[in-house]
């Protein structure tokens, strides 16, 4: 299956290491059912829910930053998009829309987010341009 | 390349070894552990003290900067994250105990169900969630239960409806996979650790029962590591 693509077998485990990076140890943690649970069960306070977000969202920023930056190219483990870009640039851009991350800290990942705005197959997945999206937000 | 002595081919054998950073109690911890028992894989448990914080040390976060175990280094080659580790194993020895169907179908389905674990249950009632909530927004202990037993109630729903028309004599059919791994550390944390009552998941609790008679399994748990202190060695 992976290997069909043709990569080493590291960068494979990099990919995925950085994917899971993100889909275990950042979104769940800061997505809306859990900011939910927050608000309803521990504490209604706005600054609560965001300093949590923001705290999971750097700590995985932070690995991400150091993980990639052997295997980074033009994209997160290479000169071509794999998995692990897929996983990185919707987390990037919720951190940056939602969360109000400070990307300084983050080069790395902030030069990656330049470089999937300029291909169409990201933008056209990204919020702001789906059927569901609210005119407020949309772009 | 020079012909190795007696001690040079024990010491060359020692380098090649495979290396498990872990922790007893941690479930990712365990689902790696399973996995290189089935593989029949020896290693080198290097064990690391969440309760005492060495995953913070500089020595830890060089290896996996984001302080989490399970930690596989392979040679040079240093991988974190339990799923990357597994999928790395399967690629790298896919004739040892295949952890993955043949049929695509039923094979997103592991990945379904491993990832309702990875990513909606065990992280949010893991040591680093529990503590964040303690220190960041309230120290009452019944309110850090009842967060683990929400999440955890959860995912177990979902998986119990998941399961119901895959299930055989393991999660996914009749033999162990990759959901099987995710799922066993899962159930014995929700009973051991955080008292689900698992009368409402006669599914997994089913499953359950299938892994405690698989010496694979139960070598891995929690209660049988280097590292588990006496008070809960089994």
């Amino acid at each position: 299956m992976l290997s069909e693509l043709g990569y080493t077998l590291t960068r494979m485990a990099v990919s995925a290491m950085a994917a899971n990076i993100v889909s275990s140890s950042i979104q769940p943690l800061q997505k809306v059912a859990t900011l939910k649970c927050i608000d309803e069960k521990i504490s209604s306070d706005p600054d609560v829910k965001l300093a949590w977000a923001q705290h999971y969202i750097k700590k995985g920023f932070v690995a991400l930053e150091r993980l990639l930056k052997d295997y980074a190219g033009r994209f997160a483990t290479g000169d071509e998009v794999y998995l692990a870009d897929l996983f990185l640039a919707p987390q990037i851009h919720a951190a940056i829309k939602r969360f109000n991350v400070d990307m300084t800290q983050f080069p790395l990942l902030s030069r990656l987010n330049e470089a999937y705005n300029e291909i169409p197959a990201f933008q056209d997945a990204m919020p702001e341009k789906q059927p569901d999206t609210p005119l407020a937000s949309a772009s | 390349m020079a012909s190795v002595s007696g001690d040079n081919k024990k010491e060359s054998e020692l380098k090649l070894k495979l290396k498990l950073y872990s922790y007893w109690m941690s479930s990712c911890s365990c689902r790696v552990r399973i996995a290189l028992n089935l593989k029949g894989l020896k290693y080198e448990y290097k064990a690391v003290n969440l309760l005492k914080g060495e995953q913070l040390s500089p020595e830890f976060t060089n290896l996996n900067p984001i302080g989490y175990v399970p930690v596989l280094v392979d040679g040079d080659l240093v991988l974190s994250d339990s799923f990357a580790i597994i999928l790395y194993l399967e690629e790298k020895y896919p004739h040892l105990h295949p952890l993955l169907p043949q049929d695509l179908h039923k094979k997103a389905i592991n990945f379904q169900a491993a990832n309702i674990i990875s990513s909606s249950v065990q992280p949010l009632q893991n040591l680093a969630t529990l503590k964040c909530i303690e220190e960041k927004i309230s120290s009452d202990p019944d309110l850090k239960l009842a967060w683990a037993q929400h999440y955890t109630k959860k995912g177990f729903v979902a998986l119990e409806r998941l399961l119901k028309d895959y299930a055989g004599r393991f999660a996914t059919g009749d033999e162990v996979y990759l959901a099987d791994l995710f799922l066993a550390p899962q159930i014995h944390a929700a009973i051991k650790r955080f008292n689900v009552d698992m009368t409402q998941f006669p599914l997994l609790s089913r499953l359950n029962e299938a892994y405690n008679e698989i010496p694979a399994f139960q070598d891995a748990m929690p209660e049988k590591q280097p590292d588990t202190p006496l008070a809960s060695a089994s």
